[in-house]
């Protein structure tokens, strides 16, 4: 499968289930079946890499790699180095931290005292 | 408090903003140059937009107050989109203002206008509204109506607030302004850039169907990715989200990484095409 039908929505969707980390793996930049489908993978998880701490998940946490399906053991290696990482970073902020279940009277007028300092 | 001599000065200058607009218009319907103008009319107290098919009709055409910030807005890109798709040999004029030539220009990138078939007739901004709003550029290209207003800070305090914070402090901040989403979709359906058939937020395998607060963060994180490359910066989904959810701060995050990496920037007349909408 190429990578560039790798939707950013299903790397959300990922993190949203609880993943502690999202692997892109695509044939080497020039060497694409579909001659340009990496390219557009390129673009997209750059967005997204870029986009995940604003919210609050580390970017390393999303990891894009040009291996092929053909350079097995550059693969393991990948993967291996990858799952090393993950452990040192712990689980998933969207395990981690409690999930917020309902607004209390007191974080609401919390939240709107801090966003009125704001203007827009 | 205002006095009534400020508002009798603003009710002048709006006045002569209009007149100035209705010889404008009718100009262009005597030289055949639209079939129909798309202005405002009151209705009920409010301003909302109308179509104006005769020059007779333009008497009925009001304007915003933008000194004392009586400002209604509509998505008047996606207004004028849905108008060519069902009308496709009308010409319309339409009076815009900075975001909505934005998200015009944005939207003929897409292939979602034809702006051959628009004459937009721009006003710009002034005033209070002009600090209320905060956009960075309160004024069209084609500018017909009023002066523009060049000397104003641009500020995304709330922005860089929250990249001051650490990465986890974020994430508390988002996780409390999510929370309070009751699905209502309103940020999707006032935008005017917004113009998919299926909506990815619609998808019960990307977003589960049926609760609120609406599944969070994805619900917000997807629609923040749809608006890379296209979110023109007008607020009106802020202005919209019952919630006061900073909707804009999220989605002028996501083009100013767009702006970085891909080096594209919204709402801009040129010839250059979305990175994501080309190979």
């Amino acid at each position: 499968m190429c990578s560039g039908s790798v939707s950013p929505h299903h790397i959300l969707r990922a993190f949203q289930e609880g993943v502690d980390g999202v692997l892109v793996g695509g044939c080497r930049l020039g060497d694409c079946h579909y001659q340009t489908g990496n390219y557009m993978t390129d673009k997209r998880m750059r967005l997204l890499k870029g986009f995940l701490p604003f919210y609050g998940i580390e970017p390393e946490r999303l990891r894009v790699r040009w291996v092929s399906s053909a350079e097995a053991s550059e693969l393991v290696e990948t993967i291996s180095d990858f799952t090393k990482e993950l452990i040192e970073l712990g689980p998933s902020p969207l395990r981690r931290s409690p999930v917020l279940q309902r607004v209390s009277k007191d974080s609401m007028n919390r939240y709107h005292e801090n966003l009125s300092g704001f203007g827009s | 408090m205002r006095t009534l001599a400020v508002l009798d000065h603003e009710d002048n200058q709006v006045r002569e903003d209009l007149n100035f607009l209705r010889d404008y218009v009718m100009q262009l319907f005597e030289k055949e140059m639209i079939k129909a103008f798309v202005g405002y009319r009151r209705e009920g107290g409010h301003l909302i937009p109308a179509i104006f098919r005769t020059i007779g009709e333009l008497d009925f055409m009001e304007l915003d107050h933008d000194e004392v910030c009586n400002v209604e807005r509509y998505p008047i890109g996606d207004i004028c989109r849905r108008l060519l798709d069902s009308w496709p040999e009308g010409k319309l004029g339409v009076m815009v203002r900075g975001c909505d030539e934005r998200a015009l220009f944005e939207m003929s990138k897409w292939n979602q206008v034809d702006l051959d078939r628009l004459v937009l007739v721009g006003i710009a901004c002034s005033g209070e509204w002009i600090k209320k709003c905060g956009c960075k550029k309160p004024y069209p290209d084609n500018l017909i109506v009023g002066k523009p207003v060049v000397d104003f800070t641009y500020s995304n305090t709330l922005g860089a607030y929250l990249e001051s914070l650490s990465i986890e402090e974020r994430k508390v901040f988002w996780d409390e302004a999510f929370i309070r989403c009751i699905k209502c979709y309103g940020c999707r359906n006032i935008c005017p850039v917004c113009f998919c058939r299926d909506c990815s937020l619609e998808d019960p395998l990307l977003v589960k169907p049926g609760q609120t607060p609406a599944e969070f963060p994805i619900f917000h994180l997807v629609r923040a990715l749809h608006m890379a490359g296209r979110c023109i910066d007008c607020g009106l989904c802020e202005e919209t989200c019952p919630a006061h959810i900073p909707l804009r701060t999220l989605y002028r995050k996501i083009n100013a990484i767009m702006e970085e990496e891909l080096g594209y920037q919204t709402g801009v007349k040129d010839n250059e095409v979305c990175p994501l909408n080309k190979v």
